[in-house]
């Protein structure tokens, strides 16, 4: 009861943040200095077709006219035009978000699998050498610029040793995609059973996915290893022991399960940062996801595409915060409980 | 009868950065099985560490440097970790410690941290467990206690949080309990409660207990013989009665008389002094510093612990 | 209580300055002297700081002079990290780089914290209206990941330096704005304050003259932990073309220009650059770490 109580709190308290978002949204574009009416039609166009996009567009009207007129259209799926794709940015969001939304889950999965244990490992064994390997390789994976560590690994593992496909986009160029069924290609291959397809996905995810994955790594070995420091200092952790429970049920019982807690809220943070590394890597690998629509927008300054991308994905970061903090209620007792 | 326990020249330090604190320095003392002993001092004086020397709970910088813990004929501080772990803490020996709603694990229920003590340690069924728990539970005096077994600690109030601990030292029925300050931070009210429930239970087990408090009142009511600390130092052993009837430690003395006396004149007296830097304790006598009988041989030796009159002991170069 | 604390509550006047400021400052020295890895990374820190002030000392060419005879040779002892396709010296450019990513970073850190600080300790003190939409702002902000929010504002913007900065100080004055208003709300009650406010002090004087000087310790790690955030952001916004316009050299634009020629082997174009910015920032780090230490009195044995 409580917890539905907790829910509805959470979902009422969304509802301002994203009008907030949108104001944001709205204002990067037609409130700033410069001639927005450019920012929609691109430099490129003609004074009649300025004119005619300013009244079409509703440039003429107040304000606050025009913001109602923005909400109204991304309520009904516009997002206006880019100019430099000739298609609506809605169109080209829906295309190119799965590979986004794909590579951003699968760095957030290989993040979870290498940097728990390692953290876990890290605190228990305080001071050792595993401790103190794995807290290099932590500041060293945060303190990496995601744009120059994928350069390098390209550079390594395509240039010098050969192993890696070249870095132009999820496959390879001769073999077929699958028939588009979530638009994410290695589910998509999966459905279609087609494992060349799914091969050729996984050989060139694989290193973005990585490059993607290590400042996160950092992150999260080094918040896992003081969470779980700090639990195994505490009374609780430190009455188990007194009453003779073994070892391994303290750590993984006890110890672990109250550390993973904070873990839990940072996946939300995570999942920003992965959305927001994206554009670097998308960039970077050739792979036709958001984050290079993104840069491609900026580069031709076609700022519908720029503003749309901004807009989808903070709706999205909000939803994923909302899930996160859902689940953080659901698994811990002292909020689903009170 | 044969001694239950027996601690001898206990020694634990904690090598600090730049200093090593004597938080124990040559500890000795013994209890009998069945008897409810009273460990008193002030805060700092290496009454808790103590204890958890005894059950080898010490973690670095501290380490236990000397001594021996005999209980049962076994000496404690040579077994191996595993050994000690698996069968004597929660299971000959039970420890019960202060804020006991600190103590429990915040995402377990009640009733499955209890169980789980008698589970792994009897490798019983968890339904044998619940039982058992279960059981427990109404030994401890806890109203509703299906209820209970369900409940989060958070769920819980700080006299429960403390009833469950008890209950989850008591459900493999140790030979020895200690209660490391257990009333400390709980209503007073409750307080009172925890400590009947503690003296009817003495009656129905046959543990014994080690009861560690600063509260004079409270060993007076429920102890046979009490051990004074100060310092890291025992410095006088006797029964409650003989004690509190003519103490023979002058600081002994000066704590009866610190106690507020609402029958007389209602000031508290002090002790003049303050307690001494474990780090760096005054050479010969650790109370000398403070005591109103120094003589000059205090400033210079330190006063060992010796037999006075039937079973008494006190470390004082008065004797 | 952290030291920090002692300090500050023996004196109910300014704990900021006089001797009491090296008395303060001796521990700090300490732990920074003592753990090798604080040492290191407090040493990089003030060597970029010295390279970068003193730029013109460091570099052996003029970063910005084209010399098209000399295009893309590999580092040799003229041109210590070779030259770009310009003929640029990548060293020289690296080195006045460091000028402008720092210049950057302290920027727009320290545009974030005063401002952050100072609208966090009142909403936190004063309460009411104004800390609820204030967080209702915070909340926005903090609505859009980071790097997204500054490339859509970048992009509104315009390229260039001044813009970068404030940019980047807008996804990072969030932080600042809840940590101070966590602070000051949970030590507005503690006795000092109420002592203080006794002694007749007004609102901005107890926040400015007692409360905040008793929250530095979190306030400083997580300056620390930006300022590689900063130059993180900076880089990565001019590698995508959002950042400081060239020919100023920019550590994530030099990367950016040198990217077109790794796979022909050229790769000191990138490799170059990009050292300088990991150590800069791992330094940054590791000297987070130390202070975090410092101010955890539990690591302190």
């Amino acid at each position: 009861m409580r917890l539905l109580v907790y829910i509805l709190k959470r979902l009422l308290l969304v509802i301002p943040t994203l009008i907030g978002v949108s104001f944001v949204c709205f204002a990067l574009v037609r409130v700033l200095p410069g001639n927005p009416v450019y920012f929609i039609v691109g430099p490129y166009a003609t004074e009649e077709e300025i004119a005619k996009v300013k009244v079409e567009l509703g440039f003429d009207k107040p304000i606050y006219e025009q913001y109602l007129i923005y909400i109204d259209g991304v309520m009904h799926g516009d997002l206006g035009y880019a100019w430099h794709t000739s298609q609506p940015v809605a169109d080209d969001i829906k295309q190119r978000l799965p590979l986004t939304i794909e590579l951003a889950t699968i760095s957030l999965i290989i993040t979870l699998i290498v940097a728990i244990p390692l953290g876990v490992i890290s605190a228990v064994q305080r001071g050792s050498w595993v401790d103190n390997i794995a807290r290099l390789v932590a500041v060293v994976g945060v303190s990496m610029p995601m744009f120059w560590s994928g350069l390098l690994l390209i550079y390594i593992f395509f240039y010098k040793l050969g192993w890696a496909p070249p870095p132009m986009g999820a496959l390879d160029i001769l073999i077929e995609a699958p028939p588009r069924v979530t638009g994410m290609i290695l589910a998509d291959s999966l459905i279609a059973s087609d494992w060349n397809a799914f091969g050729s996905a996984i050989s060139h995810l694989i290193l973005p996915a990585i490059t993607l994955a290590l400042p996160m790594i950092g992150s999260i070995t080094r918040m896992t290893r003081s969470s779980m420091a700090e639990v195994l200092h505490s009374d609780y952790v430190r009455t188990a022991t007194a009453f003779g429970l073994p070892r391994r049920t303290v750590i993984y019982r006890d110890a672990l399960q109250n550390a993973l807690l904070p873990v839990v809220t940072m996946i939300g943070v995570l999942y920003g940062f992965a959305l927001g590394g994206a554009v670097l890597v998308e960039m970077i690998f050739g792979l036709t996801g958001m984050g290079s629509y993104s840069f491609g927008s900026i580069m031709n300054l076609d700022y519908a595409g720029v503003q749309g991308v901004v807009l989808l994905v903070a709706i999205i970061f909000v939803i994923i915060n909302l899930l996160v903090d859902i689940t953080y209620a659901i698994i811990d007792p002292r909020i689903s409980y009170g | 009868m044969e001694r239950l326990l027996e601690v001898k020249g206990l020694q634990t330090y904690f090598h600090l950065r730049n200093a090593v604190v004597k938080a124990v320095d040559g500890v000795s003392f013994g209890m009998t099985p069945g008897e409810m002993v009273g460990l008193v001092g002030e805060s700092g004086s290496g009454k808790s560490v103590t204890v958890l020397s005894v059950l080898r709970l010490i973690q670095p910088p501290g380490r236990i440097v000397s001594g021996e813990v005999i209980f049962q004929g076994r000496d404690l501080l040579k077994l191996s970790e595993t050994e000690i772990n698996n069968k004597v803490r929660g299971q000959a020996i039970s420890m019960v410690f202060q804020n006991p709603s600190s103590c429990l694990n915040p995402v377990l229920k009640a009733g499955t941290q209890i169980s789980r003590v008698y589970a792994v340690h009897k490798k019983s069924s968890a339904g044998e467990a619940r039982d058992r728990a279960l059981e427990f539970l109404k030994l401890v005096q806890i109203p509703d206690p299906g209820r209970v077994m369900g409940c989060y600690p958070h769920q819980l109030s700080g006299g429960m949080c403390q009833r469950v601990m008890i209950a989850m030292a008591l459900i493999c029925e140790p030979a020895l309990v200690i209660a490391d300050e257990p009333t400390t931070g709980l209503d007073v009210t409750v307080q009172g409660q925890i400590l009947d429930l503690m003296r009817d239970l003495r009656h129905k087990t046959q543990a014994a207990q080690l009861l560690i408090t600063h509260d004079l009142g409270v060993v007076a009511e429920t102890c046979d013989r009490v051990l004074i600390m100060y310092c890291g130092k025992i410095v006088e052993v006797g029964e409650v009665g003989e004690i509190y009837g003519e103490a023979l430690h002058p600081y002994t003395d000066a704590l009866l008389r610190s106690v507020p006396d609402v029958r007389k004149d209602f000031r508290a007296t002090t002790i003049p002094g303050s307690v001494p830097d474990p780090r760096d304790p005054p050479i010969g006598c650790r109370f000398h510093p403070r005591c109103e009988r120094c003589m000059d041989v205090c400033q210079k030796e330190e006063p060992h612990l010796i037999s006075y009159q039937n079973g008494r002991q006190v470390a004082c170069h008065l004797y | 209580m952290t030291v920090v604390d002692d300090v500050a509550l023996g004196d109910a006047g300014h704990p900021w300055w006089g001797a009491r400021l090296w008395r303060r400052l001796e521990y700090p020295a300490y732990i920074i002297r003592r753990n090798p890895v604080t040492l290191f990374g407090f040493t990089v820190v003030v060597l970029f700081v010295i390279i970068g002030l003193a730029a013109p000392l460091f570099a052996t060419h003029d970063p910005i002079a084209v010399s098209p005879a000399d295009a893309l040779k590999p580092p040799s002892s003229e041109f210590w990290f070779g030259t770009d396709q310009y003929g640029r010296d990548v060293y020289s450019r690296v080195v006045y780089a460091t000028r402008v990513d720092l210049f950057i970073a302290l920027s727009s850190v320290g545009l974030a914290f005063t401002i952050g600080t100072v609208l966090g300790a009142l909403a936190g003190y004063y309460s009411g209206a104004t800390d609820m939409l204030l967080m209702r702002v915070v909340d926005v902000i903090m609505a859009f990941p980071p790097f997204i929010l500054a490339m859509g504002t970048a992009a509104a913007l315009g390229a260039g330096m001044a813009n970068i900065i404030y940019v980047v100080a807008l996804i990072q004055a969030p932080i600042y704005v809840r940590l101070a208003r966590g602070e000051i709300l949970s030590t507005k009650e503690r006795p000092y304050a109420d002592a203080a406010r006794c002694l007749g002090n007004s609102g901005p004087r107890i926040i400015f003259g007692h409360l905040l000087p008793n929250c530095i310790p979190p306030i400083l790690v997580q300056v620390a932990v930006n300022l590689s955030w900063a130059i993180l952001n900076a880089a990565g916004l001019s590698f995508i073309g959002l950042g400081v316009r060239p020919p100023t050299p920019e550590w994530g634009v030099m990367i950016n220009e040198g990217m077109s020629f790794m796979l022909s082997g050229q790769l000191w174009l990138v490799v170059f650059p990009g050292i300088a910015i990991f150590i800069t920032i791992f330094g940054f780090n590791l000297l987070a770490d130390g202070l975090r230490d410092v101010f955890d009195p539990r690591l302190r044995w």
